[in-house]
């Protein structure tokens, strides 16, 4: 495996008496797109906000780009691009407000990224008008798209995306899909990937990671995946299915099969 | 080395998103529309407030009966009629100029020779006044005192050159002389204690729609603590944008109490000014300067109690809960000022409205002893704490989101 964009030793979180997140070592290579999957309340979050330095792990340690972030939290700070589950952004502000918001808190001159600004709203569709527009009166859509570029447009060499095509048109959702693939293998940036949309995780993910009930129960290649969980069919989102625990082959609803 | 300008840029990044969030159509119009048209209700409140203590004002003259005329009884027999009518204040003539010095409240004492001096003209007539209440209700009291007086002598001397009264005013001897600030003090006391209750109870609403609650609403906290290296620059910038709140709604509060005394036909600066209670024959531009800093000053704390209530508190309610903390600090503080304002007080010791209170006081009095490092240390000692405790708020986890 190359070089690693994040690595965690026995990482570990309690609330209180809930075990969260149960001694993962999460391995990150850079350059690549890491797909974290688990059913909800797996410990996905939790695990993100530890590598983004918000949460203290309870023991273990994580590193991300050489930074160690368990014992020094306020040096990742300001180094992730990070698109959060729900659109991130002041609806009362215009996405061109939002946009330089995030430019400037990332002391980030306008001039320099007007060129990959433009590339971004052509690219996804972005008209002039709706970049005036209060961010409350966009469809969900359009929301996180701005909110996509927010994330992306900082530059950063480590990305993590919660969902990004979530609410997204199958266009805008394929968009977003080569976007990212670019910002990987042109620009060289890693990006961990938080989805629950099969089509995004076949077509982006390098490496996947399954946490179950806090526990990364598989790490590895997609191909991986397949072979481990979904030896028969082949098929990835039985894999992803049969991994999580559930019965990928059986469709019981109104006596359907599949 | 090349200084790290990091926090600098995202302190400006911050401060520039609070402020254009304070400056919204509906939030501008809450903040600092809402202040005007409250004035118009509570342009009263001072004079409420103000009438509902009784005090005593004793009444000495040892002023003889010359060529029949004994204008000392004169002016006890006016003014007792005067302030009949007014039932905050008792009127209590003693015998001796001991028991007028000794007074908790104040007293005014006529001397001897005042009847001489007014028929024959060879001086200036004087009175003496003592004011141990050191309050804004002295300086109305006295007015009044010295309108009655010269109208009872130009009765008396109709048709002739009127003499001009001096007053002079004298410390009572019941205080210490640590417990007497002088005038200026005195006469920025009651104003001073009274705008800080009304600016931090006024202001207080608006802090739900600046504050963390909204981030946690709007689901922004995880990316504004993701991207910002210090999360206390968070902290400082919602302060400032709600000093600036603050500061827009004071002067909303200033343009509604000039509006509504334009009403009234008292459009002057001076109007205004009395409004306040401020007497401006004493004070100059300083002491006001002193007095708007202060005032400043118990907003920051008043908005930092609010802050590090809020973002500690995880339940929704605690945006609303939150001022109340700081509004029954001010409203503790502001009804145990009334009673004694320019004495030094124990039970309000550990109320940081009233460090900011007493050290302008001591700042206007020209009173640079220890007890102003003291104060000035507990103030830059609470805002430091209170930093702290909003920052480590907003950091817990369960302040991510109002779930």
């Amino acid at each position: 495996m190359s070089e690693l964009m994040v690595e965690s030793r026995q990482l570990t979180k309690y609330f209180n008496s809930l075990l969260a997140v149960d001694r993962i070592d999460l391995q990150i290579p850079k350059g690549t797109i890491y797909a974290l999957l688990g059913p909800n309340g797996a410990g996905k979050t939790t695990t993100i906000r530890m590598l983004l330095g918000l949460l203290q792990p309870t023991s273990g340690e994580v590193v991300v780009n050489g930074v160690n972030v368990s014992s020094e939290p306020k040096l990742i700070r300001g180094e992730i691009g990070l698109l959060p589950q729900y659109s991130a952004a002041y609806y009362d502000l215009t996405p061109m407000q939002n946009l330089s918001f995030i430019l400037e808190l990332n002391n980030i001159a306008y001039e320099d990224v007007r060129n990959a600004l433009g590339e971004y709203f052509r690219t996804l569709d972005i008209s002039y008008e709706l970049l005036n527009k209060p961010f409350s009166k966009l469809s969900g859509g359009e929301q996180r798209s701005i909110s996509f570029i927010m994330a992306a447009i900082t530059n950063k060499d480590f990305l993590i995306l919660d969902e990004p095509t979530s609410g997204l048109d199958i266009a805008r959702a394929k968009y977003i899909r080569s976007i990212i693939k670019y910002l990987v293998e042109k620009q060289g940036k890693t990006v961990l990937l938080s989805s629950h949309i099969v089509s995004d995780l076949e077509e982006l993910a390098d490496y996947c990671g399954i946490l179950k009930q806090g526990k990364l129960i598989f790490q590895g290649k997609k191909g991986e995946i397949i072979e481990q969980f979904a030896p028969d069919t082949k098929d990835f989102e039985d894999a992803i299915v049969n991994a999580f625990g559930a019965k990928a082959n059986v469709i019981p609803f109104m006596g359907g099969n599949k | 080395m090349k200084k790290d300008k990091t926090h600098t840029h995202q302190l400006k990044a911050l401060l520039k998103k609070d402020i254009r969030l304070l400056f919204r159509k509906r939030v501008a119009i809450f903040v600092f529309g809402g202040p005007f048209i409250m004035m118009f209700l509570l342009i009263g409140l001072p004079s409420l407030f103000s009438s509902q203590q009784t005090m005593n004002l004793l009444f000495c003259s040892d002023d003889q009966d010359y060529l029949g005329v004994n204008v000392g009884e004169e002016i006890i027999v006016n003014i007792t009629a005067y302030f009949s009518l007014d039932s905050s204040i008792e009127v209590e003539i003693v015998d001796n100029l001991t028991a007028v010095k000794g007074t908790e409240h104040f007293g005014v004492y006529i001397p001897s020779n005042f009847s001489y001096l007014i028929i024959s003209e060879v001086a200036a007539p004087k009175y003496y006044e003592v004011d141990a209440a050191q309050s804004l209700f002295s300086d109305s009291i006295f007015s009044s005192i010295y309108a009655i007086t010269n109208n009872v002598i130009a009765t008396i001397l109709a048709n002739r050159t009127l003499p001009n009264v001096q007053t002079v005013i004298e410390p009572p001897t019941t205080l210490t002389e640590d417990q007497i600030l002088g005038p200026k003090a005195a006469a920025i006391a009651m104003p001073l204690s009274y705008m800080i209750f009304l600016l931090i109870a006024l202001n207080s609403g608006s802090y739900s729609n600046i504050g963390f609650a909204r981030e946690k609403r709007m689901r922004t906290m995880e990316l504004l603590l993701a991207s910002t290296k210090k999360h206390n620059l968070l902290v400082i910038s919602k302060t400032i944008t709600a000093l600036v709140a603050s500061l827009g709604s004071t002067l909303s509060y200033v343009l509604g109490i000039i509006a509504a005394t334009s009403l009234s036909n008292s459009t002057n600066t001076e109007g205004l000014f009395d409004l306040f209670g401020l007497n401006m024959d004493v004070l100059n531009a300083w002491d006001i300067i002193v007095i708007f800093i202060f005032c400043v000053m118990a907003l920051l704390i008043s908005t930092l109690i609010t802050m590090a209530i809020d973002s500690n508190i995880t339940r929704e309610a605690s945006e609303r809960l939150s001022p109340l903390l700081s509004i029954g600090l001010a409203m503790f503080f502001y009804f145990v000022a009334l009673t004694n304002p320019v004495s030094a007080s124990t039970s309000l010791v550990i109320n940081p409205f009233y460090w900011c209170y007493r050290l302008a006081l001591l700042i206007v009095a020209g009173n640079f002893s220890v007890e102003i490092f003291i104060y000035l240390a507990l103030i830059i000692g609470i805002v430091a704490l209170l930093v702290f405790f909003a920052t480590k708020g907003i950091q817990k986890e369960k302040t991510l989101y109002l779930e």
